[in-house]
């Protein structure tokens, strides 16, 4: 897990969307701290919470969420 | 579910906590104090300041409480504030504090080869790292 990254696309998905980290927080039953949080990479979410943002952005998860392999 | 309220309760939550931990550092550690220095001037000025944390505490305890019954009713915002999130940074900050209670156990320990302490003293400073320490790593998990 060391040498892998995971990277989101949620600050460019609500920048589509225009709405804020707060309305989407609201919209998925979270905190805006954790939607902060995940949107910059401090906290990875679980599974349901991953489906829930997907979802809301109508787009598929690996979409929102790509794993990526570091050097 | 209103946006602002949720972080108005979240902002609530966390400063009901800061002054939980303000309170119970203040009311129980000088409630250690006065019983390890045993002159009556600083025993007297100990008392004061230990009753001002005492009713810090209580104060806040009541309202951490409170908070927590009022979610009761709104079960959106209950859920919200309790998130994965939160609930990952409880464990972080309770796993800090029982190793907290461990370390201070076997600092203890130590000492009494040497020393002799009184058992009363040890539970007292073990009960109060132990939740010091809890308090202040959930502020810490749980700042902005």
């Amino acid at each position: 897990m060391e040498n892998q990254e995971l990277t989101n696309q949620i600050k460019v998905q609500r920048a589509m969307k225009n709405i804020t980290q707060e309305e989407l927080a609201c919209h998925i039953g979270v905190t805006r701290k954790t939607i902060n949080t995940i949107e910059t990479g401090k906290f990875v979410p679980s599974t349901i919470l991953a489906i829930k943002l997907a979802r809301f952005f109508e787009i598929k998860v690996e979409e929102l969420f790509t794993l990526i392999e570091k050097d | 579910m209103e946006t602002s309220l949720i972080e108005r309760l979240e902002k609530t939550r966390y400063n009901l906590l800061k002054w939980l931990t303000i309170g119970w550092a203040i009311w129980f550690g000088t409630f250690i104090l006065k019983d390890i220095i045993q002159n009556p001037m600083i025993i007297g000025a100990a008392s004061t300041v230990g009753l001002m944390g005492w009713i810090i505490f209580s104060i806040n305890l009541i309202q951490f409480l409170k908070l927590k019954r009022e979610l009761n009713w709104d079960p959106k915002a209950k859920e919200a504030l309790n998130d994965e999130l939160h609930q990952l940074n409880m464990h972080k900050s309770f796993q800090i504090g029982y190793w907290a209670v461990l370390t201070t156990t076997a600092v203890f320990l130590g000492f009494a080869e040497f020393l002799e302490i009184k058992a009363l003293l040890v539970t007292e400073v073990t009960l109060y790292l132990g939740v010091l320490s809890v308090l202040i790593s959930g502020l810490i998990y749980n700042r902005d």
